[in-house]
């Protein structure tokens, strides 16, 4: 088998660019097509810093080498879920990444910050483990990137976390989140720019340019995610693609290209969910529909203070985006809500 | 498994979806029409991960799954 770009030997099928290639060549497609997302749905600028949400794993390790090797600022940031030797493992993998390569890396221990772990946490809170690592994270990655005064917050999802995600809301006909499914969301409302610059590579693609260019990264699953829904997405999508190669991307490429902006046009500003019409957290100064933002509730019950009961809060009065100001007015503490 | 034999011959032996995996030996990948010799030692390294996916769409599409799978509704929230 040989490379398509140098006839040397090739180390990898890429079957949907109907390409094989070698070492440096993979690597070279690799970066071409972060760049190529970065520039279609313009994520970043030149100078911009960046602020990469790092776990240790394949995707976000790979993204952060991509972005400092195209010359961006690029910074990680680990958040310590207290899921026992998972976590020890990936921090581990994600300092070992930030010192051999001198980058800056901050961390945020959620027990040390905020009172509880995964667990624990949301044992307490009566959530799936998903449910509360993936509200803990947003609140805590928005915070990090506004505080810090980053102009964008990056993070590792690929082709296929996409196109499974798209997959389970169009089985649903969830119109406002396909919507709301687009590899940029804008800063709005006190929620960071969020990008996912490798929506152009699948994970095979992604653990390949990883080991091919001598990145460590964490392989074991976390544990706490056995049986997530969107395993079982991403194999039917993977029985398609190994019968009909390209149809990952097709379809969310596709989607992306011809199809989502009639759910945008179709749900509208009107959609709680645009984040236009956002009140804040008391607490905590995050935008929130409600008194207590989804963070602030689920660290309530994690750790059973004040509002121990999780009962429901009372909605908040709702101001339109121009009444909110990005201003310091607010509690220390952070801010969040589902972006 | 006797050699030798192509990476995607073994892959399709093992009922693997190449999709979902690399073939490593010695430290570097193989492609699939690599042959693959009798005493080679290689890692099948899945490169498919879970993550902290959370939407509706998913908790209903799983708790039908788990329906027609005849588990009972178990919704993955509790």
């Amino acid at each position: 088998m040989k490379c398509v770009v140098c006839k040397g030997s090739a180390v990898i099928d890429v079957r949907r660019a109907n390409a094989n290639f070698c070492s440096e060549h993979f690597s070279k497609f690799c970066r071409d097509q972060t760049v190529r997302a970065i520039h279609e749905f313009q994520m970043a600028e030149p100078g911009d810093r960046l602020l990469v949400a790092v776990s240790g794993g394949k995707d976000s390790l790979a993204i952060w080498d991509i972005l400092v090797g195209l010359g961006y600022e690029a910074e990680g940031l680990y958040v310590g879920l207290g899921i026992g030797e998972y976590s020890d493992n990936s921090g581990g993998y994600a300092r070992r990444f930030a010192d051999e390569r001198g980058l800056k890396l901050i961390e945020v221990d959620l027990q040390g910050e905020y009172g509880y772990d995964i667990p624990t946490g949301s044992k307490a809170a009566r959530r799936t483990p998903c449910s509360a690592c993936g509200t803990s994270k947003r609140h805590i990655f928005d915070k990090a990137a506004l505080d810090g005064g980053y102009d964008v917050l990056v993070t590792g999802h690929n082709l296929d976390d996409e196109a499974a995600v798209l997959f389970g809301n169009v089985l649903r006909w969830q119109t406002e989140y396909l919507a709301r499914q687009m590899p940029v969301l804008p800063a709005r409302n006190g929620f960071p720019k969020k990008v996912k610059p490798l929506v152009r590579l699948s994970e095979r693609e992604t653990a390949a340019y990883c080991i091919i260019n001598g990145i460590d990264y964490v392989v074991d699953e976390c544990p706490m995610s056995a049986g997530n829904r969107h395993l079982g997405y991403k194999d039917a999508l993977n029985d398609i693609e190994v019968q009909s190669p390209g149809s990952k991307n097709e379809f969310y490429n596709g989607f992306l290209k011809r199809a989502s902006q009639l759910f945008r046009d179709s749900v509208g500003a009107t959609s709680e969910g645009s984040g236009d019409f956002l009140g804040r957290c008391e607490r905590c100064g995050s935008p929130s529909e409600t008194e207590l933002c989804a963070f602030c509730r689920l660290v309530d019950r994690a750790t059973g203070s004040p509002n121990e009961s999780g009962g429901p809060t009372q909605p908040v009065t709702l101001l339109k985006r121009s009444e909110i100001s990005r201003s310091d007015d607010r509690p220390p503490g952070g801010r969040t809500e589902v972006h | 498994m006797p050699g030798p034999a192509l990476v995607s011959v073994v892959l399709e032996r093992l009922e693997i979806n190449r999709e979902s995996v690399l073939v490593i030996r010695n430290g570097t990948i193989v492609p699939a029409d690599e042959r693959l010799e009798d005493d080679d030692v290689i890692e099948i390294r899945p490169v498919i991960s879970g993550g902290a996916f959370e939407d509706r769409a998913g908790r209903e599409a799983r708790r039908l799954l788990d329906d027609r799978s005849g588990r009972g509704g178990g919704v993955a929230d509790q």
